[in-house]
């Protein structure tokens, strides 16, 4: 029961609750979900054979409930907590907040549960499918329109830098998030991005990219920037720092999208930008920490006692660790080392775990007792939770680089003659598998933490008081009627409208830079003389690979380098995806590259490898795919798919789409049969497992190559 | 190599626009924070979040 203040104007704290106990929840299943996933690269049956638990499944719900709901949750929290605080006055409406609360579970629930379907878009975070994406539009305008009527009706008129990084993180994830996911519905939830190919691929990652800067960074610096000097009771150790902090790092994290594309089919000019705004992000990145730790100058001792300052910087540091490793790693000569191997995935970790997971926790030690008016269970326990959770970090941490690192040795290990020294690719994974097993234990650590924190929390809240003493907003002259003497030099914090219109001009002005050539590529390439599109049983098999989320553990782009070329074939060119909506090429190799896969093996081989994969490779890894050979294609719905491709330019003709149906029939025929005969059971000729063969089989086989 | 590097790259008038662009922001943003604002703003400005709610202590609240 909350006790409410007739006269006095609250602080809307109800809604903060919500989020923080959203946060733990959502948390708890994210993490847990991606311990399955690392078992499941550990040791395959974890995948228990069955389709909505294969790690092609696993993996993208993992992420996308890591990033979405647990540190998207603990972002809100964070944000209608400070934003209130910071200027003066209750949140603007509580009906959009509780909308937005409300709005952004639904959204997690569906996300949830379409992801294990099989439901995907097939882009890395952002999977899911058109009626989601428009209803996460609708969430953040509702979110948008509370932010910006609180700082319309603010009592403060200085916006404190925090506010700053919201309101880029609002900004610019919008933007983000439309311009990736322009789509043409096909039924209720599958459509195809209006993007194909190298388009694809540079949309793409300067969504995926800026997805960490602007959800994972921006929001979370506007964290530190409060959370930090509340906690240490003293103020940020440089303001005139912050500042530049926040404008270099909004103008440059935008340009940095290419550095995930290095060595491949992406111009050459567009990868040199990408790597050098990278590395121009090591100076506000670091400004920006060395800031947040400088802050704790005089309040060092207080670190040693209170877990709170150890979960902060401790973040901190991480931050610093993950900012100097990115543009480490986007330096082309090591992105050749790195790039789809498991060192990304110590980088991504080291970031969501120690700078998000572990910014969240000291927010969340630190807001409960003020949320609760009570005080926290134990702070002991949360002193283990601190060293059990870094401890699990750094067993990922160290793991994960070992693995990468001797992945990507093995990969380009060539002998005196000029051969691969480990030309099986499975040689190269057997090899790290061990390694999986300590990212588990790593994992499984940060998670024993994590339920200490659950257990310390549920102790807090059942000793609360029922009765809740809400906070009153403090009394302060109205903003109109402030008088400033020195209102020429705050016209920029003081103007919201002109401050966003330059977030947005500084967002544009790399994005237009970056994205607008490669939209005009078409008029350097005649793609009709040189690649053909997939036929329409093909298109259905390529929709089942996305749907299976092959694309996390296969890329398909070889890169122009010796040991990709000497490993897969010539190295993958613009042509040959120009047509690819979405494009396909993946970010991480736990299995081998598919660009040209095509007629390597007879469809047997694909069929038994599909059925158990170990009947033909003893050593593999990867999942059974029995229901393939059960569920049907649907064939009817070509046409309607093909109908879609033809408008946003895939060159069908008339009677490829009104015979779309027809025609993939016809060729599943031809592979059934050609199955029956190797023994393969009949009656497969309208199953899933024809139509992906289809497409394998088609892959690096329709031109394009030099 | 330069050819190679420029490769499906025509619009070289959008790098001087980006490079112009780089140049003014940095520069204003640098005047701005250097010169424009006070010590005496920016000391009330970084304790913003110490003055912004009522106690920086959890409350302790009676039990029922």
């Amino acid at each position: 029961m909350t006790q409410s203040h007739s006269l006095a104007e609250v602080y809307d704290d109800k809604i903060v609750r919500s989020f923080v106990l959203a946060t733990l929840f959502w948390g708890l299943i994210a993490f847990i979900v991606g311990l399955l996933a690392a078992l499941q690269l550990a040791y395959w049956p974890f995948n228990f054979n069955l389709e909505w638990l294969t790690y092609g499944r696993i993996r993208p719900l993992h992420t996308n409930a890591a990033i979405f709901a647990f540190a998207g949750n603990a972002i809100f929290a964070g944000i209608y907590y400070s934003t209130q605080r910071l200027l003066k006055t209750r949140m603007f409406s509580d009906l959009l907040s509780s909308l937005h609360f409300w709005g952004w579970q639904i959204l997690i629930v569906s996300a949830a549960v379409t992801l294990l379907l099989g439901f995907s878009m097939g882009k890395e975070y952002a999977e899911l499918e058109w009626p989601l994406d428009i209803f996460i539009t609708l969430i953040w305008v509702i979110f948008a329109v509370n932010f910006f009527g609180t700082l319309s009706r603010r009592k403060e008129k200085h916006m404190y830098v925090a506010i700053w990084f919201y309101i880029a993180t609002i900004i610019t994830v919008a933007v983000l998030h439309i311009v990736n996911s322009i789509e043409i519905p096909v039924s209720t939830f599958k459509s195809y991005p209006v993007w194909s190919g190298i388009q694809d691929a540079l949309v793409q990652w300067w969504y995926g990219h800026n997805a960490v800067a602007f959800f994972l960074t921006t929001p979370f610096l506007g964290l530190m920037y409060y959370f930090i000097p509340k906690a240490a009771d003293r103020p940020v150790y440089s303001y005139r720092l912050s500042i530049i902090h926040f404008w270099a790092l909004v103008f440059l994290y935008i340009w940095a999208g290419p550095h995930h594309l290095l060595y491949t089919a992406l111009p050459d000019w567009a990868q040199t930008l990408g790597m050098i705004f990278s590395l121009m992000l090591w100076a506000p990145s670091w400004g920006g920490m060395i800031n947040g730790l400088l802050t704790l100058r005089g309040a060092w001792h207080k670190v040693r006692t209170e877990p709170i300052l150890k979960f902060l910087v401790t973040a901190v540091t991480f931050y610093g660790m993950s900012t100097f490793e990115g543009p480490l790693l986007s330096i082309k000569s090591v992105s050749a080392l790195a790039h789809y191997t498991d060192w990304i995935i110590a980088h991504v970790h080291g970031g969501t775990l120690g700078w998000n997971g572990f910014l969240t926790f000291g927010m969340i030690y630190y807001l409960v007792p003020r949320l609760w008016n009570t005080q926290l269970h134990s702070k002991k326990l949360a002193e283990w939770h601190f060293w059990i959770g870094l401890l699990g970090i750094i067993i990922y941490y160290i793991s994960m680089w070992a693995a990468g690192i001797t992945q990507g040795l093995m990969w380009r290990a060539v002998d005196d003659k000029g051969k691969l020294v480990y030309p099986d690719f499975i040689e190269t994974v057997t090899r790290i598998v061990p390694l999986y097993w300590v990212r588990a234990l790593g994992g499984a650590l940060f998670i024993a933490g994590f339920l200490l924190m659950i257990y310390n929390i549920w102790k807090t809240l059942r000793k609360a008081p029922q009765t809740r003493k809400e906070e009153i907003v403090p009394q302060q002259v109205p903003l109109k009627t402030q008088t400033h003497p020195e209102t020429s030099h705050r016209k920029l914090e003081g103007l919201v409208t002109v401050f966003t219109v330059l977030v947005v001009l500084a967002v544009l002005a790399g994005s237009i830079i970056e994205i607008y050539p490669t939209l005009s590529l078409h008029n350097y390439i005649d793609p009709l003389k040189r690649t053909q599109p997939y036929s329409p049983l093909e298109i259905a098999g390529r929709d089942v690979y996305i749907s299976e989320g092959c694309y996390v553990c296969h890329s398909q782009m070889i890169r122009k380098l010796p040991e990709d070329v000497l490993r897969f074939g010539p190295a993958s060119t613009i042509e040959e995806s120009f047509y690819d909506h979405p494009f396909q090429w993946g970010s991480k190799r736990t299995g081998p590259d598919l660009a040209r896969v095509g007629g390597k093996y007879p469809a047997l081989w694909h069929y038994r490898h599909m059925m158990n994969p170990r009947d033909l490779i003893p050593q593999s890894i990867m999942p059974n795919y029995p229901w393939l050979e059960q569920k049907k294609v649907d064939f009817y719905v070509l046409r309607k798919k093909f109908s879609v491709l033809k408008r946003l330019g895939v060159p069908y003709d008339e009677n490829t789409v009104a015979n779309a149906d027809k025609i993939a029939e016809e060729q599943a025929k031809t592979i059934a049969a050609e199955l029956k005969n190797g023994g393969a059971p009949a009656g497969l000729e309208d199953k899933e497992i024809v139509a992906l063969i289809a497409y394998l089989q088609a892959l690096g086989k329709k031109g394009g190559t030099p | 190599m330069k050819q190679l590097g420029l490769s499906y790259f025509t619009d070289l008038h959008v790098t001087l626009i980006g490079l112009l662009l780089f140049i003014v922001v940095f520069a204003t943003i640098s005047f701005w924070v250097l010169k424009m604002i006070t010590t005496e703003q920016v000391d009330r400005w970084s304790r913003l979040p110490l003055d912004s709610d009522s106690s920086s202590e959890p409350k302790t609240g009676s039990h029922p």
